[in-house]
């Protein structure tokens, strides 16, 4: 008899799914793989084996066919039902349960239920759930049966090159490209071990390393000429590290642009978040910021015509503002729209109409998720917003209109 | 008998017929033949207008679409279904993120082209998503699957009919929503019938295998706005069988990229083959629309200054967007069209023949009374004047001319603009501004010659190198290059950069013939004086010198003269009302309207809008003839920041009841008024009295002279007379005491118009109606302390109103009290 539950775990990329299918495959028992991010409802968890199942693989689309099934018993039922009729009770069945924990978040029956399908069936099954996280996590409720844990341990450096060297280009010899993904290797193994955007990282690399090559300034055995030639790129895509807005041949094609252009790397980067907004826009987007950041009592200060006397209690509070926590460390804080146009029309230039325009921008602006609502969305009679941008991108939004945004801010000023 | 009421109350709504709105009823006089007119030149330009602008706009994307059109079909080319390849282990899902701007309301047209090109050219499985659709995975998933398996059996029916097989048709509802049933689908679909007749279409082998497994393409329109755990999800499992199914994400991103990696965690932004594609930004599509609409000849119909400048400053100021400037353009169309009763002559020059032909009486009587026609009559010689006001034909034939004048000055305009554009867009500082449209709202408004920025750009002309001015004036040529009517300027100018090549010829002989000038340059010995004025002189003359300073200044001199005669401005021109159109506050209100100033206008001041006889106070008067609302809200005005409501409303109430009161004085003043008439009666006849008593006095030495008067025996009738007069005096002054009594109700009268000034002003509501109750009413007291309901629930339902408009809401700090929401009087 198999025990009757397994639980696989370990992180992204080591080869969890990869051994349990090709296991799976290569000893040909049956066996129905779910992914469980796919089963937003328990129906679709429980259709998917027993279809499957009973299709043994093969496509169906006659969809009378198809088995209807929406609680635990039903399951239980129908999925004895189906072994006993495709004669499978001599040998073991395994389902296997992707991306487990999710089955966590679903009815609390389900886990359980699932870790002792074969005590429930009294049929012979094996649930194996593969997961990220460690089974500790799992323990709530109960009626559990403690799995078979088994851990899939991280790759160490070694193996690394060793798996990414099966990605070799049939026309480079191995020890070269071994040492090639070396190289990458010592650059990146401390920001990122992951095999997968490694892997990314050294055939998006390749062709940049053997350029000399292929123009001639370089032989395979001038190993530091090729290392002077690739570092600076490398470096550059340290940057860019997990954002994969580009893809290879994109990524080529930026490579020789900066080439040509002689542009400096970091350029890319702030092209990166620019927007261009009209021209209220930028200012409602200044003037939630400055909601955002500055306390609704700094506003008189910062906005009024005459801020009045500066009596010695305030100049006490100013001397104690230096203790407290700046506003940016907590955080934007949540403002009423109408303070919000107090402010705009005290920094924007010229006389502007209250036009419904500005309003329609503020709603743009809480679209393209600049500012989001603070409150539910339904509350019309006095909606709250929060300013959702960085410094950065607001002290750039604030330089095209030649304002200077840090003299208005509480943490600044 | 309500024995058996039923508890539930049942509320059905019918979806009314969809009411097609009629033409005819928003014109303001349909039965004029001349509105109709208007009204179908009108959807005449803009069916030209319109046209032009769709080719503008698929022109305009057409190049980042092709880019992403080739990257959607080129992301799975070695696609199979077959089994998986064993090489390519590697298996990301190839993404577009289509960085579009923050042009929002455009998105919408830009993502049906790009779909419908998708669905032409590269496959049939195209599905677009918006975030409103998608709020979790199950609608997404069943958003995605209905669109493709629906438009795909769609499609399937045609193929059914051409060649007869029965295709399985897939009940789509019943299959359960998941991707594995769409890559069973798509896999029975695509490699089970492999004779479908769109392969077979196809000649070359690449194309066939493309063509048999199409890309399935999803396009997320407002990224931005979906869920962070609804994306993922989505592409989580879409990850899973992208060995089964050829994805291809499009991502609408209205910011930048970085939204992406807000939205996605690394896990899932992993599994992604990213390629960024930038659209143009709106704003050179919007120079596009200018250059192609406004700016040129081929359309009639014209924008003023002030028009010009509203419409790009919503775009510019708030919106970014082009689809809100191209409708305000047809909503200006439209407003010229049906607001100018001429405007039909705003047309085509072919049909401008016509059109005039076609003028009723009537209308050539208006034509005639367009100011700038009356300013061109005045000009004519005076034979011409009679003919031009009163002879139809010759009329005619005159606005004809004309009207192909003002198209010929378009004609010319437009090219001489661009090169005044060239000359002046890169001065230092832009004192005429960077862009052509800067520079043609400018001649829009003045004459060229009386702008001062245009006389400072013409002085830093002046000082432009030679080298400059030769690329300037090759610019020049190359923009007139296509106007044949131009051949002549450009002529000119190909002789200017003819001379500048040849200007170092040129400075050798002119050096020569200022040598002996040069000589008797300094003499040796001369007072100060002298000196000073010979250096003076000397400078003088300088300026002068240089052969190419005097042909930069015969060059300028040509273009001032050329832009002096070709960018006239157009209020200047005969008949410019019916081409140009330059209502601009008109055209503010509607476009960019205020909520909150209109609100304050209809509360403050309800005649405005209601335009009823009653109201039609100043603006701080308050009557009891106003709406509900309007009292409540002047009487909140004069609160402060917490207001109690009782005494709101006992004000409010107070104020009704005096009003009834104040009717009724109204009354009584007309009563006095009356009485004064009468007054002013009396006191014409006091007048007379006085002439009487003169005539006594008069009688007195007449009755000294009575012994004279024994003489004239005939005098003693005289006296007669005079007893008879004096009888009457009696009677005036009897009159008089009754005069006195009216003075005194003058006074009264008097105190009453103070009364009602005070009124106007109300400080003291209720002071002032204790006050005026004591003084002509003392036994008529209101009873304010219990109002009757009817008012209680007027004044709830006033403030209530008010509290929905926003400007008072309920405040838990005192009870029974509002809080006011705007600061300061009305």
């Amino acid at each position: 008899m198999t025990p009757p539950a397994l639980f696989l775990y370990g992180h992204t990329s080591t080869g969890k799914s990869l051994v349990l299918g090709s296991i799976l495959k290569s000893s040909q028992v049956l066996h129905v793989i779910v992914n469980c991010v796919e089963c937003y409802s328990q129906r679709f968890l429980f259709e998917h084996v027993l279809n499957a199942i009973r299709a043994d693989g093969a496509a169906i689309l006659d969809t009378s066919t198809l088995i209807k099934c929406d609680n635990m018993s039903d399951f239980v039922r129908l999925l004895q039902q189906e072994v006993v009729a495709k004669k499978l009770d001599m040998q073991t069945v395994y389902i296997v349960l992707d991306k487990a924990e999710r089955l966590r978040d679903m009815e609390q029956n389900i886990l359980p239920a699932f870790l002792r399908l074969q005590e429930l069936t009294g049929l012979n099954l094996c649930t194996i759930l593969v997961s990220e996280i460690v089974w500790e996590k799992y323990r709530f409720g109960t009626g559990f049966l403690e799995p078979l844990v088994i851990q899939f341990p991280d790759y160490s450096k070694d193996e690394l090159v060793e798996i990414i060297c099966h990605d070799r280009p049939e026309d480079y010899p191995e020890g070269f490209y071994n040492m090639y993904v070396n190289l990458v290797l010592n650059i990146f193994y401390y920001a990122c071990r992951n095999l997968k955007e490694l892997r990314h990282l050294v055939t998006l690399n390749f062709k940049t390393y053997v350029q000399p090559i292929n123009s001639g300034e370089a032989t395979m055995g001038d190993t530091k000429k090729l290392w002077k030639h690739i570092e600076p790129h490398l470096k550059k895509a340290l940057c860019t590290l997990y954002l994969r807005e580009v893809s290879s041949s994109q990524w080529e094609r930026y490579q020789q642009e900066i080439e040509t252009a002689d542009n400096v790397g970091l350029q890319g980067l702030t092209h990166r978040s620019h927007v261009e907004l009209p021209y209220y826009s930028k200012y409602l987007l200044i003037a939630a910021y400055l909601a955002s950041y500055n306390p609704a009592k700094s506003d008189r200060k910062f906005f009024a015509k005459n801020s009045g006397k500066v009596n010695k209690k305030v100049q006490l509070n100013q001397a104690k503002k230096k203790d407290r926590t700046s506003n940016h460390m907590l955080g934007p804080k949540p403002f009423p729209l109408d303070r919000l146009l107090a402010i705009f029309y005290s920094i924007v230039e010229g006389r502007v109409a209250p036009t419904a325009n500005i309003f329609m921008q503020i709603t743009s602006l809480v679209s393209l998720h600049f500012l989001g609502h603070a409150t539910g969305e339904d509350q019309i009679e006095q909606p709250k917003y929060k300013c959702l941008v960085s410094l950065d991108f607001i002290k750039a939004v604030s330089r095209t209109v030649n304002f200077e945004v840090t003299r208005y801010l509480y943490d600044f000023a | 008998m309500n024995t058996a009421g039923s508890v539930s109350k049942g509320c059905f709504a019918f979806k009314g017929k969809k009411k097609q709105a009629n033409v005819d009823e928003y014109l303001p006089d349909s039965k004029n033949i001349a509105v109709k007119k208007c009204h179908q030149r009108f959807n005449q330009m803009w069916e030209e207008v319109y046209t032009q602008v769709q080719i503008l706009q698929s022109d305009f994307n057409s190049n980042i679409f092709d880019e992403l059109l080739k990257f959607a079909e080129n992301s799975h080319t070695g696609f199979s279904l077959e089994g998986r390849d064993t090489k390519k282990l590697l298996v990301e899902i190839p993404a577009a993120a289509l960085v579009t701007g923050v042009n929002t309301p455009d998105h919408s047209t830009m993502f049906a082209n790009l779909v419908s090109m998708l669905r032409e050219r590269v496959t049939p499985l195209v599905t677009i998503l918006k975030s409103k659709d998608c709020q979790n995975v199950k609608s997404i998933l069943s958003r995605t699957l209905t669109q493709l398996m629906d438009s795909h059996c769609v499609a399937d029916f045609d193929d059914e009919d051409e060649d007869g097989t029965a295709v399985n048709t897939v009940n789509t509802k019943s299959l359960p929503l998941t991707l594995s049933s769409l890559a069973k689908w798509y896999r029975n679909k695509f490699l089970d019938q492999p004779s479908s007749p769109k392969k077979r279409k196809s000649v070359d082998g690449k194309c066939f295998e493309h063509k048999a497994l199409p890309p399935v393409v999803i396009v997320m329109e407002d990224f931005e706005n979906f869920l962070p755990k609804v994306v993922q999800d989505f592409l989580l499992i879409s990850s899973n069988y992208i060995s089964h199914l050829p994805l291809v994400f499009i991502f609408g991103i209205a910011t930048s990229v970085s939204a992406i990696h807000r939205l996605l965690p690394n896990e899932v932004s992993s599994l992604l083959c990213m390629e960024k594609f930038q659209a143009p930004p709106s704003t050179e599509y919007l120079t596009l629309v200018i250059n192609q609409i406004l700016m040129t000849a081929r359309y009639p119909f014209k924008l003023g200054r002030g028009v010009f400048q509203l419409l790009l400053d919503i775009f510019l100021y708030y919106d970014f967007s082009v689809l809100n400037f191209i409708q305000a353009l047809r909503f200006t169309m439209l407003e010229h069209y049906s607001s100018q009763p001429l405007s039909y002559l705003c047309c085509n020059h072919d049909d401008v023949q016509d059109a005039v032909k076609q003028t009723d009486a009537d209308s050539l009587e208006r034509l005639r009374q367009l100011p700038s026609f009356m300013r061109y009559v005045e000009g004519c010689s005076t034979k011409e004047q009679p003919d031009l006001l009163l002879n139809e034909k010759f009329t005619k034939e005159r606005v004809v001319r004309l009207i192909e004048d003002i198209n010929e000055y378009h004609t010319n305009f437009f090219p001489i603009l661009s090169c005044l554009h060239v000359l002046v867009g890169k001065l230092p500082g832009y004192p005429l501004g960077k862009q052509l449209r800067e520079v043609y709202s400018l001649c829009l408004d003045v004459n060229l010659q009386e702008n001062e920025d245009f006389k400072h750009a013409r002085d830093l002309l002046r000082m432009l190198s030679k080298d400059e001015w030769k690329n300037l004036l090759v610019q020049c040529i190359e923009k007139l290059q296509n106007e044949s009517q131009l051949k002549d300027v450009m002529t000119e100018l190909e002789k200017f950069v003819n001379r500048i090549d040849h200007i170092d010829e040129v400075v050798e002989e002119e050096e020569e013939s200022e040598q002996p000038a040069n000589d008797d340059a300094l003499p040796y010995r001369t007072s100060l004086h002298q000196l000073r004025q010979k250096l003076q002189d000397m400078s003088k003359k300088q300026k002068k010198l240089s052969p190419y300073e005097k042909l930069r200044d015969e060059i300028v001199g040509f273009y001032d003269d050329l832009f002096a005669k070709h960018l006239v401005c157009p209020t200047k021109l005969p008949l410019h009302e019916i081409f140009y159109y330059n209502a601009t506050r008109h055209l503010k209100q509607r476009l960019n309207a205020s909520p909150r100033s209109a609100l304050q206008m209809a509360l403050s001041n309800p005649h405005y809008y209601l335009q009823c006889q009653c109201c039609s106070l100043e603006k701080s008067a308050l009557s009891g003839t106003m709406p509900d609302t309007c009292i409540v809200y002047k009487l909140h005005l004069e609160c402060g920041q917490l207001i109690n409501l009782y005494d709101w409303m006992q004000v409010f109430i107070k104020l009704y009841d005096w009003m009834q009161v104040f009717i009724k004085l109204y009354d009584w003043m007309q009563v006095f008024i009356k009485l004064y008439d009468w007054m002013q009666v009396f006191i014409k006849l006091y007048d007379w009295m006085q002439v009487f008593i003169n005539l006594y006095d008069w009688m007195q030495v007449f009755i000294n002279l009575y012994d004279w008067m024994q003489v004239f025996i005939n005098l003693y009738d005289w006296m007669q007379v005079f007893i008879n007069l004096y009888d009457w005096m009696q009677v005036f002054i009897n009159l008089y005491d009754w005069m006195q009594v009216f003075i005194n109700l003058y006074d009264w009268m008097q105190v009453f118009i103070n009364l009602y000034d005070w009124m106007q002003v109300f400080i003291n509501l209720y002071d002032w109606m204790q006050a005026f109750l004591t003084v002509v009413q003392p036994e008529e007291q209101v009873d304010v302390k219990e109002p009757n309901h009817k008012m209680q629930a007027r004044f709830i339902q006033a403030v209530s109103q008010l509290q929905f408009l926003g400007f008072v809401k309920p405040t838990k700090r005192k009870t029974d009290h509002v809080a006011r929401l705007t600061w300061g009087g009305c």
